[in-house]
């Protein structure tokens, strides 16, 4: 039971090797785990999740890149080459020439259509690997050309070629202050394209993975790296392998497809956002000490109160009582609750099986006509991830992400309604009607989200 | 229908009488049977009757008692179908005349019928669904309406937070399920594969299994189910292609029957069902419908006399006579009288009762400002200030106190007559001595 991964555009390129270098290095560590056995099987679980065994003994990504551009694609095959435990396949990537110049609709209209039939080849290429399907991981950013508006199309086609396979788009949000002018319009149109088309959409937010870097990784000039970087922990902390609740003693054979009928059944809501306890500079992590009761509390207050990361979170906001109608539920809404309608908590390190995960079973904190045995699902793995003795990720389909979106939607509109730079993708082939359901498709999810 | 069309009519007819056997109607008549009965042949009246039934029985849950009658008893058969085509509202004169009318329908009545049946509810569609049960498309096809005549409506929850709730759980559910499934079939998948790298590395390659199991026997079954069913889909896309020509035939099939002069009583049946204007909107069935629409304004105009005659009949009866008793029984020195005495009694009315109206035509109300006064709707005769709308308390109040003293000298003085009656009475009576009551 496999995952192939897609990695388009530039972010999605640099994130997907971080991935794959997180992976590969927590597999590796594993194996020298006591017991024995249990590392064995973890290191054996992750490799046939992300890596095929090639002749030669190097382990192969299964993995498909794109680009518009070569440079990316270039240096992403070097630096896996270069880690020495990890390679892309040969001809496993797709770039061309010139880039899609920041341009949604060029993209998806023009590179998109134009390219299908080899991309739609490397990915077929990479299925045949596979036993088992397991899913399909792609991954991109929203602000840019190629990742956004390829990325859109490729999900697209998948969709068509695969309807049965589940497939989860990893999407980077760009900073609010963003580097590209048309980048409101660019993620607008991708959102409510892939909320059609896709099962799950992972959103990681530049801005607050920023703060992650600056506020608990200690980090003073911040590259893209280190943003990258901690997104791939996140990712990595989401995929590895771990026990479910269906799988008590052997890891999971279908994680996408747990974790998607565990978060995204239904199909008004598809928007998941992550956070992970604890994060820090790898310096730091021998002289840190952790317990389970103390992490599950800030990770709860970090979902109560929509915080990315457990450096000052608003420990004022709470849960409204059980009994209380939707009009006090509203109103706890706007003192800053985050409403739940699905979360999924996935414990990795020592003493996994003694940490008590009752807080999550609260009432209050999820919507009310799911029942919260329904709605929180709970993963383990006795083993360490990525170096953390312990460490918690919550996988939640709440309201957090309504504020940036609706912040998103709202500059966009702005722009639109003054007619700015709409020329730009209307001479693609992307009509003013187009960008209005568009609109309209984002506003139903904001919508939803709103009346949880 | 000019010659060169009536070629293709056949073949219409033909595509017709493919797609009914296709949804597996039993004994479809040939396509000279249709041609035949729009002349109103006899010899296509038993077909007719039998291809309606087996429609019919298809499309309509028999209740149990009369799924048992013999299909070849002609009379049992013919009674089904006529209240099923009652049922469905088909309102032919042949249905309403009672039985030996229903014996004596001829074929082009039978015709039109199946018309009826055909045009309404989506009859063919809801066939096809059934049959092509694997096609989830179809599902969303309007189910048949003639089956659903006495359902009754859904009834929706009372709460709609409530309902609304259901909903998106169930949703969630539903989703659930769905990814579920996916992941069966991925691990079906997963088993297939595993499977056949076992047989392959076990038997090698040059030992192809020459008898597939029933895994293969199971998927030729499934293979030639499949085509059945594209076979069925392909006839019934040919009739929906050809299905404006019959509904212009059949048109042609109702100016038939009117232009026919033998069975007059029959031509005022005809009714079209609402569907088929939209299938075809041809020039013929304007003539029907004005048919139909004689019909209708032949009765609103029975209906209008019928009214007219009872309005007529109700005005003989009042003012006419209060007229005649005016004019002719009561001279005009008698009728001076009646007024006069009329309007001595009223005046003693007033009189005597002024108080009751009055103290009632009062109303407590704050004072508005003089500008904003509403306007008064009579002037009062009584003697106040006239301010009927804003008396002020006092003044009221001593309206009252002399209502009150005038009604007390009216008892006093009613007391003292009835006393005085009694008397008189008593004077006349021997032996009785009445005691009158205590005085209060």
């Amino acid at each position: 039971m496999s995952v192939v991964t897609v990695q388009l555009g530039q972010c999605g390129n640099q994130i997907g090797q971080e991935l794959f270098n997180v992976i590969s290095n927590d597999s590796n560590d594993a194996q020298t785990c006591s017991p024995r056995a249990q590392g064995k099987a973890y290191h054996a679980c992750s490799r046939e999740r992300f890596f095929n065994e090639e002749a030669s003994g190097d382990p192969s990504a299964r993995a498909v890149l794109i680009d518009m551009e070569p440079k990316v694609i270039t240096q992403t095959i070097a630096m896996a080459a270069k880690s020495g435990r990890w390679k892309y396949r040969e001809q496993s990537f797709f770039c061309q020439k010139q880039g899609s110049g920041n341009n949604w609709a060029n993209g998806f209209r023009v590179h998109g259509p134009r390219h299908q039939e080899a991309m739609g080849d490397l990915v077929r290429r990479e299925v045949e690997h596979c036993d088992r399907l397991a899913g399909i991981l792609t991954m991109m950013s929203v602000a840019g050309g190629t990742g956004s508006g390829v990325g859109t199309y490729v999900t697209q086609c998948l969709r068509d070629d695969y309807p049965h396979t589940f497939i989860l788009n990893q999407l980077t949000w760009p900073y609010c202050t963003g580097e590209v002018i048309v980048q409101n319009y660019n993620s607008v149109l991708t959102l409510s394209h892939l909320y059609q088309c896709s099962d799950a959409i992972l959103v990681h937010e530049n801005d607050a993975v920023h703060r992650i870097c600056a506020q608990l990784m200690n980090i003073k000039h911040i590259s893209f790296s280190d943003v990258n970087k901690v997104i791939a922990h996140q990712l990595g902390s989401v995929l590895q392998p771990a026990h479910t609740a269906h799988t008590q003693s052997q890891y999971s054979r279908n994680p996408m497809g747990e974790l998607m009928s565990s978060l995204v059944c239904h199909p008004e809501y598809k928007l998941l956002s992550l956070c992970t306890i604890p994060q820090m500079a790898s310096s730091s992590l021998p002289y840190s000490a952790f317990s389970w009761p103390g992490l599950l509390k800030h990770l709860r207050q970090m979902l109560i109160c929509s915080a990315r990361m457990e450096e000052g979170i608003d420990w004022q906001v709470r849960a409204p009582s059980v009994g209380q109608g939707a009009a006090e539920t509203r109103g706890m809404q706007e003192l800053g609750f985050n409403t739940s309608l699905a979360n999924l908590l996935i414990l990795r390190g020592k003493d996994v099986s003694s940490a008590d995960t009752g807080g999550f079973l609260d009432p209050a904190l999820y919507c009310p006509w799911l029942p919260a045995e329904g709605a929180i699902s709970t993963w383990r793995s006795s083993l360490p991830f990525n170096k953390y003795e312990k460490s918690a990720t919550l996988v939640s389909n709440s309201q957090s992400l309504l504020k940036p979106l609706d912040h998103m939607v709202g500059k966009a509109w702005n722009m639109f309604a003054s007619r700015a730079y709409i020329h730009q993708y209307t001479k693609f082939g992307i009509s003013e009607e187009d960008f209005l359901d568009c609109f309209t498709c984002l506003e139903q999810v904001i919508s939803s989200y709103k009346h949880l | 229908m000019q010659r060169g069309k009536s070629v293709k009519v056949k073949e219409v007819i033909e595509s017709l009488c493919k797609l009914l056997s296709a949804l597996g109607i039993d004994s479809v008549p040939g396509a000279d049977t249709f041609r035949r009965a729009k002349f109103n042949k006899e010899d296509a009246v038993d077909d007719l009757w039998t291809l309606l039934y087996n429609i019919l029985s298809k499309a309509v849950r028999w209740e149990c008692s009369c799924s048992v009658t013999q299909p070849h008893d002609k009379s049992a058969r013919a009674g089904l179908v006529s209240s099923a085509l009652w049922q469905c509202g088909y309102g032919a004169q042949w249905l309403q005349g009672g039985w030996s009318l229903v014996e004596e329908v001829g074929s082009r009545g039978l015709l039109l019928a199946l018309g009826w049946v055909m045009s309404s509810g989506g009859l063919l569609e809801s066939l096809l669904a059934e049959t092509a049960s694997g096609l989830e498309t179809l599902a969303a096809l309007p189910g048949v309406s003639l089956g659903a005549a006495g359902g009754g409506s859904v009834e929706w929850p009372r709460q709609a937070e409530q309902w609304e709730r259901g909903l998106r759980r169930l949703q969630w559910e539903q989703g659930k399920l769905r990814f579920l499934w996916r992941s069966l079939q991925a691990a079906q998948q997963e088993r297939a594969a595993l499977l056949h790298q076992v047989l392959s590395s076990s038997s090698g390659p040059s030992a192809p299994d020459p008898d597939p199991p029933t895994g293969s026997t199971g998927n030729s079954k499934e293979l030639e189910q499949l085509r059945t069913e594209i076979r069925l889909l392909e006839i019934y896309l040919d009739w929906k292609h050809l299905e404006p020509l019959f509904w212009s035939w059949m048109d042609s099939v109702i100016d038939a029957k009117l232009a026919d002069p033998s069975p007059p009583s029959h031509t005022d049946a005809v009714a079209m069902a609402p569907k088929s204007a939209g299938v075809e909107g041809g020039c013929c069935q304007g003539d029907t419908e004005r048919g139909g629409l004689d019909r209708l304004s032949e009765m609103l105009l029975m209906l209008q006399v019928g009214l007219r005659a009872v309005r007529a009949e109700q005005g003989d009866h009042a003012p006419p006579r209060a007229r005649h008793r005016d004019v002719g029984a009561v001279t005009s020195s008698e009728k001076a009288k009646i007024q006069e005495k009329v309007g001595c009694r009223l005046h003693d009315l007033t009189e005597a009762y002024a108080s009751i109206p009055a103290s009632g035509g009062y109303r407590l109300r704050l004072q508005e400002h003089p500008a904003h006064q509403p306007h008064r709707p009579r002037k009062s005769t009584s003697c106040q200030a006239g301010h009927q709308g804003e008396a002020q308390a006092s003044m009221v109040i001593q309206e009252l106190r002399e209502k009150e003293a005038l009604l007390l000298r009216e008892l006093e003085r009613w007391r003292r007559g009835h006393r005085e009656e009694l008397q008189e009475l008593v004077s006349g009576l021997e032996g009785v001595v009445l005691i009158p009551p205590l005085k209060r």
